[in-house]
Parts: structure tokens; C-alpha cells; sequence
């Protein structure tokens, strides 16, 4: 890489800044699905806390009490790279605001693994195109925006892990073994594997598939004494690593109900919207959301191209294909209903049809026959045209989706941050703390994070479980959202829940002084006896 | 190693970098964006920088690599140590690293 390349990733960094941080640029309280908190609140806790942390404290080991089969309740529920990284952005600014940031830097780094990726196997004009078009995608910002951004992370590896493993086999194929791309390959995998496991699915199916079609194209396997001893080593060393690890992720219960294989959804490409539409929009997976009609021909042509030349890189790019194909229909294959696990993998998915979309448009200059300085300026002409287009369509696109993100009160107000903070410095650390009137559950759970107390949505009891034996109770009752939604369009549809409210406050705490009453939110003590 | 124009080049876009998050964010902005490069690409490339692969291939590894292992290493060492001192001890230990095996192939 040289100047125009460095120049190029700057450019793609602070375009990319500036668009995934605009959800917090003017309101900068948190934001997301009660992911999002979940996540939030351990690195939160490990920061304030001075402690690097192998048990959740009271607050968020509640949330989902004995999730994990193995380790038992309070256990961690993932390996701690993520909220580690949360923490240590903690001491350098802001305590929401430098979260959101590395969750934003975090989200969008696919752009530059993208880029890495095809600027050394196809060339710069390629990787600008395709990690331009990425800085937009949709599918991506989604995840982000929920707070689900571990996952992410995971994913964004995949291209650079490619790479490496792709120098690791080319080099073993031509009789010259690098234990050098060797080691590097295990490290991103055990990279992938400390932020989330889904990644690896996709990389590890990439890789054999690659080294498969590379057996097949040199017709031989060469695997030699040493190089056999130098995989032992490797797969040796990552299981050390990942070892202390692994029952966070064995033992995590998952309702993985067996389901009818349905070989027809082999001929769909991935998860149909219906079936998983209690989860995600349907513009998650629908084509026409994250991409333009325009670029499927691109695509396809970027297939058809890898198909036709079938070079080392090209198997790369379709071995990656065909990961991708095989995770989006691990549920026909494994016979296990996971197709709500399965689109959220589809985050895999714009990486490599932005790539091919790239790949395709450029290929078209190897069948005109143009001499060699025209075609450079045409080549560079078309790349500016296409990167126009790009941000005038999707980017345009993005920049609504993403300054519109969790506005108003989607996301906690400076009053209920005030109430958060009166909480923590107010209740003990084991308190159990009720809510009735927070318009969102999403937004409860910034409560708790924020507080660094447990907080959930009142369902009409008390909890009765050893966990809370000793805890002080509290009970909010939030009138802060309810009264601007009834004095909104929204009225009729938020007046029964107000009245609801008001109505049990009056029933279980008529003539008790709150122990807060500020901005239209008001806090009781409450006596349980479990 | 990189030529010193693209050096000077990667520098020149790493303080704009650091300027573009200053104007969003103020300090928060140019301290997450320091400790980022700081930790998931500086100390990952106190161990990457004598394998010989090229340049561009150190910085890149670096990053994805730091992403995922260098938070973890940190949380080892904060086991037994507060988790400041441990993210301190983990950037002294890789640069450590990184200047024996200098002055060992110097």
C-alpha cells in the first residue's frame, strides 16, 4: 500500500465517523435494544469498578438469572474482550459518550478489513468501491444501532482473517510454507472467538472450503511432517486459549426447538422476512434494502468472472461465497430451528457482495480492448461515477436511517439520567427496583445500566427468588414519558396505561411519602416479604 | 518498514483523524480515538513488526488481532492487579517485548 491508499482509509474513516456517529452528535444519552445496555453495563461496571471481573455483579447477573448451564448463575455470559474495550474508553472521556463511540468505530471496521482484503488480492479502484459502499450498509448499522455490536465485531474480521489464511495455503501449495501466516490466522481466529462466536462459523467453512478447492485445483495435499507438526501446534495453542472460555459459550441456553427441514429454502438465497419478523424488520434481509437493483447484475457478472478465471484468489472470494451459503441454511442442514441466529448472520453477507459488485464492474475493462492510459482514466472515471452514486442512493439513505436513530424519547432523557444517578448514589448495590410508566423496555434497561441497579418492568408481583431475599425494594412509577405521549398524537393510545399507573400508585402506596419525587417521577420504598 | 513519505503521510492522516473526533466529541472524541490506535493497533504491533510479512499486512493484523486478544490478555493480568495498572503493565509489557527483540536481531 502507498500514500493514495493511507489517504483513502482516513477518508473512509472520518467519512464513516461522522455518519455512524450521528445518533449521538446532538443527544448524547445512550441508545439501543436492551442488548445494548446489557452490554453497556458490564464494562461500565468493570471501569467503575478498577476490577477486571470473571462473576457479573448483582445488577446485571439478575437480568438473566442462571443463563448459563455450566458455570451457574452470575457467570459471565461472554468472553470479556468487548466489555473490556467498553472499560478502557471509560478513562478516556465521557462515560456514554466514549462507549457509543468505540461501539460506532467498532461496527463500521469491516469497511478497512473489506478494504485490506481486496486492495491486496484486486487492486485499489476495487477496494475503494466496495469499502465505500460498505460505509452505508444498512444491514450493518441495524446491528449497531441495537446495540448488538459484539457480534459485529466478530464478523469484521472475517476478510482480513481470509487474507491471512489465504497467504498461509497459496504459500503451502507453492511448496513454500509460512508458519508465519500460519500463527497469524490462529490469532485473528482466537480474535473472532474472544468477541463473539458466530464469526468463526462463517471463517472456519471459508477456509476449508477454500483449502478444498485448492486441493482440487493443484491435485495434491501438501502436507509434509512439519507442516503437520506446525498445525498441531496451532490448533494446540488455540485450544489453550480458548479453553478457560468455553463453557461461556456451552453452556448458554438457547431454546433450540428441532425443526421440519424444509428443502425448498435451499433455493432461497437467505432467511425469508416472515418467519423471524417478531425479531427483525424485514428490511434486515430484504435485497432491495441493503443493495440496489443496479448492483445485481454487478454481482452476478463478479461471480461469473471469479468462475470463468478460478485463480487462487478468485476460489478465495468464492470459497467465501459459499460460506456464506451454507451458513445462511445451517437450519436445512443441521435440522435445528435457528433462523432467527441465522439472520442475524446476515451481516456477513455485504462485505462480499459489495466486493463482488467491485469486482464485476472492473471486470468488464478486461474484455474491451482499450489501450493502457485511456483505460486507467476510464477505469478511474467509472470508479468516481459509481462512488457518487453510492453516496447519493445508499449513503442518503444511511444518513437518514441513522440521524432519525432513537429520537425523542426512544432513548432515556436527562430526567430519567437524573433518576438513574439519585438511584445509584441512594440504593444499595443488591436492591430489586420496579418501574412502571418508562414507555420502552429498552429503555428500563438503560435505566438499570445507568443506575448500576436492578431495574425491570413491573408484571404485577414482586420477585420471590433467593437472589432477592435480601434486597431492599424500590418502586418507580415513571409518569415522565407517559404525559408527553398523552398530550401527543399518541394519546388514546398511551391515556389507559397513564391511568393504569396512576391507579396503582394510589392503590399500593396512597398516603406513603416517596423517597424521590422529581420531574414527574416518583420512587417508593417498598416492604416485600418473600 | 514504510518509506518516510508514507510515514509522514500516515501521521499527517492520523492527526486529521484524531482533529475529526476532537470536533465531534471534544476530548472523549480524540481520547477514544488515541486509545484505540493506542491499544488495538500500537501494542499488537510491538509483537507483529519483526515477522517478515510486509508492512501494511503488521498494521492491519495488528488491529484485528488487537481487537480481540489484547482486551483479553489485559483482563488476565487485571485478575490480580487493579484494571488501570493492568492496562498500563500490558502496553509496557508488549513495547517491552518489542525493544528486547529489537536490540536482539540489531
Amino acid at each position: 500500500m502507498d500514500r493514495k491508499d493511507i489517504i483513502t482509509l482516513a477518508v473512509l474513516f472520518i467519512a464513516a465517523l461522522f455518519l455512524w456517529t450521528m445518533p449521538f452528535q446532538q443527544n448524547r444519552l445512550p441508545f439501543g435494544e436492551g442488548d445494548s445496555a446489557w452490554h453497556f453495563s458490564i464494562g461500565d461496571y468493570m471501569h467503575s469498578s478498577d476490577r477486571a471481573i470473571s462473576r457479573l455483579p448483582f445488577y446485571v447477573g439478575v437480568w438473566y438469572y442462571n443463563y448459563n448451564s455450566i458455570l451457574g448463575p452470575f457467570a459471565l455470559e461472554y468472553p470479556p474482550a468487548n466489555h473490556m474495550n467498553y472499560a478502557f474508553m471509560q478513562f478516556f472521556g465521557d462515560r456514554f459518550v466514549s462507549v457509543l463511540m468505540i461501539r460506532a468505530i467498532t461496527s463500521f471496521l469491516g469497511v478497512f478489513a473489506t478494504y485490506f482484503l481486496i486492495r491486496k488480492l484486486y487492486g485499489f479502484l476495487p477496494a475503494a468501491i466496495a469499502s465505500l459502499a460498505l460505509v452505508f450498509s444498512l444491514r450493518e448499522q441495524m446491528i449497531y444501532l441495537w446495540g448488538q455490536q459484539p457480534t459485529l465485531s466478530s464478523f469484521v474480521i472475517i476478510p482480513v482473517l481470509l487474507y491471512s489464511f489465504y497467504k498461509y495455503a497459496t504459500l503451502l501449495f507453492e511448496g513454500k510454507p509460512s508458519s508465519t501466516y500460519l500463527f497469524i490466522t490462529a490469532a485473528l481466529i482466537a480474535s473472532q472467538y474472544m468477541l463473539h462466536i458466530q464469526g468463526i462459523i462463517v471463517s472456519l467453512l471459508a477456509m476449508v472450503v477454500f483449502f478444498f478447492f485448492m486441493i482440487i485445483r493443484h491435485k495434491r495435499l501438501p502436507i509434509s511432517k512439519n507442516t503437520a507438526l506446525q498445525i498441531g501446534i496451532v490448533v494446540l495453542a488455540l485450544v489453550v486459549v480458548m479453553l478457560p472460555f468455553a463453557n461461556i459459550y456451552l453452556g448458554a441456553q438457547s431454546a433450540t426447538a428441532p425443526s421440519s427441514k424444509q428443502p425448498s429454502r435451499l433455493l432461497q438465497w437467505t432467511v425469508p422476512s416472515e418467519p423471524i419478523s417478531g425479531s427483525f424488520p424485514a428490511a434486515f434481509v430484504q435485497f432491495s434494502s441493503e443493495y440496489r437493483f443496479w448492483m445485481l447484475p454487478l454481482i452476478l457478472l463478479g461471480v461469473f468472472f471469479l468462475l470463468f478465471r478460478r485463480e487462487p484468489k478468485d476460489l478465495l472470494m468464492l470459497a467465501w461465497l459459499a460460506s456464506i451459503y451454507i451458513t445462511f441454511h445451517l437450519d436445512v442442514i443441521l435440522g435445528a430451528d435457528w433462523l432467527g441466529r441465522i439472520a442475524r448472520m446476515g451481516v456477513a453477507e455485504p462485505p462480499l457482495f459489495f466486493s463482488l459488485m467491485a469486482i464485476g464492474l472492473f471486470s468488464i475493462f478486461s474484455l474491451i480492448k482499450i489501450p493502457s492510459q485511456p483505460r486507467i482514466l476510464l477505469k478511474y472515471a467509472v470508479a468516481i461515477a459509481v462512488a457518487v452514486i453510492l453516496v447519493f442512493t445508499l449513503g442518503a439513505a444511511a444518513k437518514e436511517n441513522l440521524s432519525q436513530a432513537y429520537g425523542g424519547i426512544g432513548r432515556i432523557t436527562p430526567q430519567q439520567l437524573e433518576l438513574a444517578e439519585w438511584l445509584h448514589s441512594n440504593t444499595a448495590e443488591n436492591s430489586m427496583i420496579y418501574d412502571l410508566g418508562t414507555s420502552s423496555y429498552p429503555k428500563i434497561r438503560w435505566l438499570l445500566a445507568s443506575s448500576q441497579r436492578y431495574i425491570n418492568q413491573y408484571y404485577g408481583s414482586f420477585v420471590n427468588a433467593s437472589y432477592a431475599k435480601d434486597s431492599p425494594s424500590y418502586f418507580i412509577f415513571d409518569y415522565s414519558d407517559l404525559q408527553l405521549l398523552v398530550n401527543s398524537q399518541y394519546r388514546d393510545q398511551f391515556l389507559p396505561q397513564l391511568n393504569q399507573a396512576q391507579q396503582a400508585e394510589q392503590a399500593m402506596f396512597a398516603n406513603i411519602t416517596p423517597v424521590y419525587d422529581k420531574n414527574n417521577i416518583r420512587v417508593y420504598n417498598v416492604q416485600v416479604s418473600n | 518498514m514504510f518509506k518516510l513519505a508514507t510515514r509522514m503521510t500516515a501521521l499527517a492522516c492520523y492527526a486529521l483523524v484524531l482533529l475529526a473526533g476532537y470536533m465531534l466529541f471534544g476530548m472523549t472524541g480524540a481520547g477514544v480515538i488515541f486509545a484505540a490506535a493506542l491499544f488495538f493497533v500500537v501494542s499488537p504491533y510491538f509483537i507483529l513488526s519483526k515477522l517478515r510479512i510486509e508492512e501494511d499486512e503488521k498494521w492491519f493484523f495488528s488491529l484485528f488481532i488487537g481487537l480481540g486478544l489484547f482486551s483479553t490478555l489485559v483482563w488476565a493480568v487485571g485478575r490480580v492487579m487493579s484494571l488501570r495498572v493492568a492496562l498500563i503493565v500490558t502496553v509496557l509489557i508488549l513495547a517491552a517485548v518489542f525493544f528486547f527483540v529489537k536490540r536482539k536481531t540489531a
